[in-house]
């Protein structure tokens, strides 16, 4: 599903980490350690070829990202869904923002439109649905980004929110979490699976020297 | 998007500078217009002020009427003839008797000492052929001498290339302005623009998502500013040319706003907007890594 394969990254003369190899398959969720500055985040960035590593390739369902042209990485992209909390798009309602997601992920518009409203109310959100999604709290747009990488129908997720699931989601959103795992979907996050999800197996890929450690 | 509106309508990012850019764009196409009216008009103005430039063919005593009466039609046929006259030796004797100096001497001479003439007026386009006017009118049979007012059309033509010089160095100077202006307007759009669509770009947007998106917010405001533009520089033509203002102000009438320029304000915005929008685009596609 995901492959790093010998990916270093040089930060101006100074090597962030080199030679970190590591694999997740369809069904795992493995979650990335390493303190402050190690390059987490940018590992997540290669995987949907927002950065690209100085040494090594990353692998996406064995096509490299780094040398994918722009059309395949956008399909590549499709199938990865990125939980973050740099959302720009924020002065569009709540609904609107997640139409736009499900609509840049190759849904049509009538999908979109389907999907979008129920999507908001995954998330315990549709009383919200037209509130700007720039006055949400943290743990509401939390919730929204997470349903929303769940209603693109992803086989990879990338969580790069540390501490996201000490939030307290509306019970169908883990439903639905734990049920894309059991189906089959990947998962790679920067931070442990805490909370409401500490009793998923998790295995932790180290970005120290040791590699990756049970 | 959900009232019907297509995500990539929606204006996701609020920006003032977006905003700002779309004032910075309409100030520019009015400069790059105003530039264009000074460019385009200017010929057109220039021929307007000319003074009627007259030739005088003189006529042999030999010519018979009805040779003269062919020769003028002749005339007539030419482009560079307005107006063709026929002028006896008695109208020009009467003319001349006008003025005191000349009737003093005129009686003293006597007998009628002029030539019948046949007087050419240059249509004000033609005043630069004047040469080959000259030439032409020489080489009818029967003209014995051809009058030209050389030392007033010298001043003229050179006076009107010094003023053709001036007025296209301000226009090509203001076309440079306004498009600079246009360029500044469309670099503030275009680096807002390249941030949101980094990010669609993350969600896995397409080109022709992106494109679509950029064509809304890059090239929509340029062409609908230069639209604008052109309708402001029109109806400020209208109100120039009828009203008495610049008249008050001794000001000289300006030129008339070429309608031509509208087309080419047209095609610069649309040229323009869709270069802005395509270059945005591609600086996403080839944006990989920090």
């Amino acid at each position: 599903m995901l492959q790093y394969l010998h990916v270093g990254k040089k930060a101006g003369e100074k090597w962030l980490f080199a030679d970190f190899n590591c694999e997740i398959r369809g069904g795992e969720v493995a979650w990335l350690e390493g303190g402050p500055g190690a390059g987490k985040s940018v590992l997540v960035d290669m995987a949907i070829g927002m950065d690209v590593p100085t040494t090594g390739a990353v692998f996406v369902d064995s096509a490299s990202i780094s040398k994918s042209g722009f059309a395949a990485l956008q399909r590549i992209r499709r199938g990865i869904s990125l939980v973050r909390d740099d959302d720009r798009f924020d002065v569009i309602s709540t609904v609107e923002w997640m139409e736009l997601g499900l609509w840049c992920g190759g849904k049509n518009r009538e999908q979109t439109r389907a999907f979008a409203r129920e999507a908001v109310s995954r998330a315990g959100l549709r009383d919200l649905s037209d509130v700007p999604f720039c006055d949400l709290s943290g743990g509401q747009r939390a919730a929204l980004t997470l349903s929303r990488s769940l209603a693109r129908k992803p086989h990879l997720v990338l969580i790069d929110w540390p501490g996201i699931f000490d939030l307290n989601f509306p019970p169908q959103l883990i439903v639905d979490f734990r049920q894309f795992i059991t189906e089959g979907g990947a998962v790679l996050m920067t931070g442990k699976p805490g909370g409401q999800l500490s009793d998923v197996h998790a295995r932790a890929v180290s970005l120290e020297p040791k590699g990756e450690s049970a | 998007m959900s009232g019907g509106t297509a995500p990539w309508a929606v204006s996701p990012v609020p920006s003032k500078a977006r905003r700002a850019a779309i004032y910075l764009l309409g100030v520019g196409w009015l400069i790059f217009g105003a530039a264009l009216w000074v460019k385009l008009g200017m010929p057109g103005w220039l021929s307007s002020r000319r003074p009627p430039v007259m030739l005088e063919a003189f006529v042999g005593e030999t010519v018979i009427p009805y040779q003269v009466e062919s020769m003028v039609a002749a005339v007539q046929t030419q482009p560079f003839c307005c107006e063709v006259r026929f002028v006896s030796a008695d109208e020009a004797h009467a003319e001349a008797v006008k003025d005191e100096r000349a009737r003093t001497l005129l009686e003293a001479y006597g007998s009628n000492p002029f030539l019948r003439s046949i007087r050419v007026t240059l249509c004000p386009t033609s005043i630069e052929a004047f040469r080959d006017a000259e030439v032409w009118l020489r080489k009818q049979p029967g003209v014995t001498a051809v009058r030209v007012p050389e030392a007033m059309l010298q001043r003229l033509i050179e006076g009107e290339a010094l003023v053709r010089s001036s007025g296209m160095a301000v226009a090509i100077m203001g076309m440079l302005a306004g498009l600079l202006v246009v360029l500044g307007g469309l670099s503030l759009i275009g680096a807002s623009l390249e941030d949101e669509l980094a990010g669609w770009a993350r969600l896995g947007a397409g080109t022709g998502q992106m494109m679509a998106r950029s064509l809304r917010v890059c090239a929509l405001p340029a062409v609908l500013a230069s639209v604008v533009s052109a309708v402001i520089l029109e109806l400020a033509g209208l109100v120039l040319r009828f009203s008495d203002a610049l008249a008050a102000w001794n000001i000289p009438p300006v030129p008339e706003w070429p309608h031509n320029a509208d087309w080419m304000l047209l095609l610069a915005g649309v040229t323009a907007g869709l270069l802005a929008s395509v270059w945005v685009v591609f600086a996403v596609l080839r944006t990989r890594g920090r």
